[in-house]
């Protein structure tokens, strides 16, 4: 853009969209808008392009399957701005509220009058709203039937959140250097959960699924917990071969016994 | 540190992220689950900003892979068949969600690393001094990476508005 010596760049146009600025600053770019018709049209066009992507890439996002992570349970949803996450760090939402109430604010203060910015200021509240709750993505169902993840620090957990009426529970040693987990059998309510340690079978209590995990035979111990706390810790460091599998019967209580030893 | 709060808390944003970053479902799903486990095992010193530590952490294990730019060409081609098929109730509706994914996965290919990571952490919400935190460089540089990075997927996705509206 070639304009006079105060004229402000793209990187000063994003940061005043961004509410980057300091206040002094801030008001230092507004007043130039204010007067450079250049300007405000880039800073239109560069709101226009950003939220065109943002809207591009709210359309194209994936979620995580609904058989991995957390996304499988009913947890409180991450950029749900009428229910913000009660983390201390909490996900940010789209800038979009932000940016269209603080530049309103600024400009109104300011009183411009370039007709270009009202119109901007108006789109800018107009489409706050459209950016941040758009349509949420569609979880990809094509691939939830298996998960891969990795061991953290040698152990692993497998959780059988709930108490299924039958089953098993087939626990599969491989040469792989990741776990993975599969549903053999499904009555299509069973769910995957995987946590940085552990891996949660949730389930209804109706369940007869079966579930097969892979893991590394480098793994240092692995624990089965059943939700009535009967839990078995198996201990794999002393290296049984690849293709040793363990079966547990699940139901009221977790029976485990060596399955096939190769 | 709750590791698995946090994992609640951020698994999934963060996967959509590393999906962005990587191209690949498979890929960013293993991304997420090694910067949660590097979390566990090296948490941060200042734990103030976990969020914005572990996006920096998915960006860096993006950009190590090495041999992810292949495979993640490899699997655009081979996904769009895929896509293409769809497998929603609504043929139609799954055909423009793929078109857009497809076009969306080019338009941001079309990025160099830098810039992808600066648009992408800000359509997440971050601010530009953690960005620059996070590529190395100044929140001045933000900026421009960003209006540059907006350039270029204008350009890169010039029939999407005609698409949705």
């Amino acid at each position: 853009m070639n304009q006079p010596s105060h004229a402000a760049s793209d990187a000063d146009l994003v940061r005043l969209l961004d509410e980057e600025f300091e206040p002094e600053r801030r008001t230092e770019v507004l007043l130039h808008i204010q007067e450079c018709e250049a300007c405000s049209t880039r800073l239109i066009a560069l709101r226009e392009i950003g939220e065109r992507v943002q809207r591009a890439l709210d359309l194209a996002a994936i979620d995580p399957k609904p058989s991995v992570g957390p996304g499988a349970r009913p947890l409180p949803p991450v950029l749900d701005l009428d229910h913000p996450s009660s983390d201390a760090n909490p996900a940010q939402p789209s800038r979009a509220w932000g940016r269209a109430a603080a530049i309103l604010a600024a400009v109104a203060a300011l009183g411009l009058a370039l007709s270009p910015v009202r119109a901007f200021v108006a789109d800018l509240m107009s489409v706050g709203d459209r950016a941040i709750r758009g349509a949420p993505a569609e979880p990809d169902l094509t691939r939830n039937s298996r998960v891969s993840f990795a061991a953290a620090g040698g152990e692993l957990t497998i959780r059988v959140r709930s108490i299924q009426r039958a089953g098993s529970l087939f626990v599969r040693l491989t040469e792989a250097e990741r776990a993975s987990a599969r549903i053999v059998s499904s009555q299509g309510s069973e769910e995957l959960v995987v946590l940085p340690s552990a891996l949660e079978i949730v389930s209804g209590e109706a369940s007869t699924a079966s579930y097969l995990v892979e893991v590394p035979r480098s793994l240092n111990r692995l624990v089965v917990e059943l939700q009535s706390g009967i839990d078995t810790t198996l201990w794999l460091g002393a290296g049984p071969p690849p293709g040793t599998e363990y079966q547990f019967s699940l139901g009221p209580v977790l029976e485990g016994a060596i399955a096939d030893e190769r | 540190m709750n590791v698995e709060r946090l994992f609640r808390a951020h698994y999934a944003e963060l996967f959509r992220y590393s999906n962005f970053m990587s191209g690949d479902p498979d890929v960013a799903h293993d991304i997420v689950q090694d910067a949660f486990m590097r979390l566990q095992e090296r948490p941060p010193k200042h734990q103030e900003n976990v969020r914005s530590w572990l996006f920096t952490v998915a960006t860096n294990l993006v950009r190590d892979r090495t041999k992810l730019e292949s495979r993640r060409r490899a699997l655009l081609e081979e996904r769009r068949g895929l896509d293409a098929s769809g497998t929603d109730s609504d043929p139609l509706a799954s055909l423009e969600r793929a078109e857009i994914r497809d076009l969306v996965r080019k338009a941001l290919g079309s990025l160099r690393p830098k810039e992808r990571t600066a648009l992408l952490m800000r359509s997440h919400g971050f601010a530009h001094r953690e960005i620059a935190d996070a590529l190395g460089t100044t929140t001045a540089s933000v900026g421009t990476l960003i209006a540059r990075s907006l350039d270029k997927l204008s350009l890169a996705m010039p029939s999407l508005r005609e698409h949705r509206e």
